[in-house]
């Protein structure tokens, strides 16, 4: 776990989430270019994966000295290569396309939301920031 | 930078709906066009897409690659090689000696819902390339 202000482990996870956000987008936007095209299956890029992948790996588990104490485990997320895999179970076109309109607009719509969350959560901390080196002024 | 990736593969759907489009207003504009008698009647075209791998900087491809992120691309238009519609018409000037003239293998309900897809298609890659403008502009509010 990394302590400090401009690089701990809450700024990476964002960041890295910031990042992970975008290649959602670049998907989605893949699959509404082929909607169209014969063949194409629609894909998508896992969280899932990546969320087990660090709560496995804790980079630094706190110390337990009694039995009853719990590590504590921070679920950030990494920058690792994104998975990114073909959805199953959506309704194929004659043509052997799979691509669902409603749903790749859902998930367009969920990557901004996402996005716009992750933008205003890091301001505040910028905020914070910004009060301590004004001397508790907002500002 | 990524999301300028996902703004350049909906550049590519807008792309290859509008000259679908284009396609299916000339099939739908010659729904009536006669050739004189002998010759090759106007038959409607299609077009076909294929996907494609988007041009990248050297900096986004190994990021590209591993998304498996593709644009699309009208791979190229097909000529429907379905049978002209023959009518008999002997007082039209195209007509054989037999008095039928050979319409065009266009129907305009098909063409006019292939034009309503085309156009939904097209509103959904703008509706993508929008958020991605967004969520770019998002970015440069974080130091604001």
């Amino acid at each position: 776990m990394k302590v400090g202000f401009l690089n701990d482990d809450t700024m990476q996870g964002m960041g890295n989430y910031l990042g992970r956000l975008s290649q959602r987008q670049q998907v989605v936007a893949s699959n509404l270019a082929n909607i169209d095209t014969p063949g194409y299956r629609t894909q998508e890029v896992s969280f899932h994966a990546t969320m087990q992948e660090l709560l496995t790996d804790s980079p630094a588990p706190m110390r337990t000295t009694r039995p009853e104490h719990q590590a504590m485990t921070t679920v950030l997320f990494g920058a690792s290569a994104p998975p990114v895999f073909e959805v199953n179970g959506l309704t194929q076109r004659p043509d052997g396309n799979n691509v669902d309109l409603d749903r790749e607009m859902l998930k367009l719509g969920e990557t901004s939301f996402g996005y716009s969350m992750i933008v205003q959560l890091l301001r505040v901390k910028f905020r914070t920031l910004a009060s301590s080196i004004n001397e508790g002024r907002m500002g | 930078m990524s999301l300028m990736t996902a703004i350049e593969v909906s550049a590519s759907g807008l792309s290859a709906q509008r000259k679908r489009l284009e396609v299916l207003v000339s099939n739908l504009v010659n729904a009536n066009t006669t050739q004189p008698a002998g010759t090759e009647p106007f038959r409607r075209k299609d077009v076909l897409f294929a996907a494609t791998t988007p041009e990248a900087s050297f900096g986004t491809a190994l990021d590209d690659a591993m998304l498996n992120v593709r644009g699309v691309e009208i791979s190229g238009v097909v000529i429907d090689k379905s049978e002209p519609i023959r009518r008999y018409e002997p007082g039209h000037p195209h007509a054989d000696k037999d008095g039928y003239v050979l319409y065009p293998n266009v129907n305009p309900m098909e063409e006019m819902v292939n034009m309503l897809s085309a156009t939904r298609s097209y509103e959904a890659n703008l509706q993508a390339a929008n958020t991605a403008k967004e969520m770019a502009v998002k970015t440069l509010e974080i130091i604001r």
